[in-house]
């Protein structure tokens, strides 16, 4: 049974074609990157992928559970997976502890019927807290984080409900150097001892083929799934990318050659 | 009931739902739906005095009650179809200007007697407020109270990530019309009580003051709910006294109060700084 099967994938957003023709499978848990150029559509197949854009043609498999073009996303495939959006979405003007953005990452657990009871809302917030080193700040205001910070705490939101799957859009933005080491090193071992598949969209091709099992490579419309090993495959692709968009690659990465 | 009686009810039920509301109008950046729901009920209890005065129809209150609730449903229901934010505001604000516009032609053409009458939508008639009315606020003071409980979790995730609240299995979209749904109910209830310059003043000041001083959300429900209270306590015993409207005095209260709150934080701010 494949974790994630995308077959014939097309996505247009306001009549203008964004995908087409994606079709990759992922059958076994791993920590795929999805990389490309700015405007590429990564956001975007991210978004159909979690159901908040529906594609115009193909389907999407989730664990056993197949959503074909028009057909409404089935609660039972959101259960599954945990969300981090881009961080520019949030409403910082909403005075929040790190705490209470950890524990909406349960809401939905949360509403009848219960999957968690009110009582174990605290230990299972503090496991994950624990597990990411961010126990200490949780009484903090969200705005008072730093970016590192923020985004673990977004991070512990998403994985707070344990999901199967996890897919994050850009959490390595605006984050230090060792932040982005011990988030990768976490994300590396939730797919090693975990068993839980990560989507991760990065603009740092370092990132990609470094620290990834598969490299999702988008651009003009195409999604094709590389397995990281095959360095000269990616290679070819990143030096179709346009002038504008190199800057994205590392002058120092071996890999940009 | 006595008029004191009534008047107690009727501070306590509209502090409860000015409290819930809000807080939530703040932290869901609702603050142009209010403006613009209370200007359109303006604007339609003008055309139907208007209508009324042609036809020399009889206008009850729970025709006006009827009207109001149509009249905010209806503006609820045409902006929720508008998804981004900023769109959203300008299209409230066409509304906005729309029905003001509207409202003052209507009442410029109104015989006097119905302009005093309009008038009293505008500074409000609590002292004027009859068991009908009550019991009607009750009733919206009640499902609200119930959904903003009851809801509290999914419409704080709605108001502060709501494409996060999108990809989770609630009704991130439902719950957000329903959050609407239930500041516009608020809204009209203040409008027909405390009149349209007073509703600003309690939907929309204490929740954003407190939420702007980083109270959280589940506080600053409590603490405006008791200054919406204290405020209109204070108002309704000056109004007593000194013979001035009651709703009058409760906007001017809260707004000052608004006022030295900003202004404590402005000079804790700068002490703080001039110190470091």
């Amino acid at each position: 049974m494949s974790i994630i099967a995308v077959e014939d994938l097309k996505i247009c957003v306001g009549g203008r074609v964004i995908i087409q023709d994606a079709t990759f499978r992922i059958d076994e848990p791993s920590f795929v990157v999805i990389i490309g150029p700015n405007g590429a559509g990564k956001t975007t197949l991210l978004k159909t992928m979690i159901g908040l854009i529906k594609p115009v043609r193909g389907c999407i498999k989730i664990l056993d559970r197949v959503v074909r073009a028009g057909e409404r996303y089935p609660r039972s495939i959101r259960k599954l997976i945990g969300y981090m959006p881009q961080r520019d979405v949030i409403n910082y003007a909403v005075p929040l502890t790190a705490r209470e953005i950890v524990i909406s990452g349960i809401v939905e657990n949360l509403t009848l019927p219960r999957t968690v009871l009110p009582r174990d809302v605290d230990s299972l917030v503090n496991n994950i807290a624990g597990r990411l080193g961010i126990d200490n700040i949780l009484h903090k205001f969200f705005d008072e984080l730093s970016g590192g910070q923020q985004q673990k705490v977004l991070l512990a939101r998403a994985l707070v409900k344990d999901p199967r799957i996890l897919i994050l859009d850009e959490p390595l933005s605006n984050v230090d150097e060792m932040s982005r080491v011990e988030i990768l090193e976490f994300l590396r071992d939730l797919v090693r001892r975990d068993g839980r598949t990560v989507l991760l969209v990065t603009h740092d091709v370092e990132v990609a083929m470094s620290w990834s099992d598969y490299v999702l490579l988008v651009n003009n419309g195409r999604a094709v799934l590389y397995s990281s090993k095959m360095i000269e495959d990616v290679n070819k692709f990143l030096r179709q990318y346009p002038e504008k968009d190199r800057k994205i690659v590392p002058s120092r990465s071996p890999y940009c050659a | 009931m006595s008029l004191i009686v009534e008047l107690v009810c009727v501070s306590i039920l509209i502090a409860l739902l000015a409290g819930y509301s809000s807080t939530f109008t703040s932290i869901s950046r609702s603050s142009f739906l209010v403006v613009t729901i209370s200007h359109a009920i303006l604007a339609t209890l003008a055309a139907l005095f208007y209508i009324a005065y042609i036809y020399s129809l009889h206008v009850g209150p729970l025709l006006i009650w009827l009207v109001m609730f149509v009249t905010a449903l209806s503006v609820c229901a045409f902006v929720s179809h508008v998804r981004l934010f900023s769109e959203r505001d300008l299209v409230l604000s066409i509304i906005f200007a729309l029905m003001l516009s509207i409202a003052a032609l209507f009442m410029a053409v109104l015989p006097g007697y119905m302009v005093s009458r309009m008038w009293s939508f505008l500074t409000g008639s609590l002292l004027l407020i009859t068991p009908v009315d009550i019991s009607l606020i009750f009733i919206i003071c009640l499902i609200c109270s119930t959904l903003y409980t009851f809801f509290y979790r999914e419409f704080l995730l709605v108001s502060y990530d709501y494409e996060y609240a999108l990809a989770t299995s609630i009704s991130a979209s439902a719950m957000n019309y329903v959050l609407s749904i239930l500041i516009s109910i608020a809204t009209l209830a203040c409008v027909y009580v405390l009149g349209l310059f007073v509703t600003y003043a309690v939907m929309l000041i204490p929740g954003s003051v407190l939420v702007n001083a980083r109270v959280r959300p589940s506080t600053s429900v409590i603490m405006s709910i008791m200054i919406v209270f204290i405020t209109l306590m204070i108002s309704i015993g000056l109004a007593f006294s000194y013979n001035i409207p009651p709703s009058g005095l409760c906007g001017v209260m809260i707004s000052v109060l608004a006022g030295l709150v900003i202004l404590v934080r402005f000079l804790t701010r700068r002490i703080k700084r001039t110190r470091s």
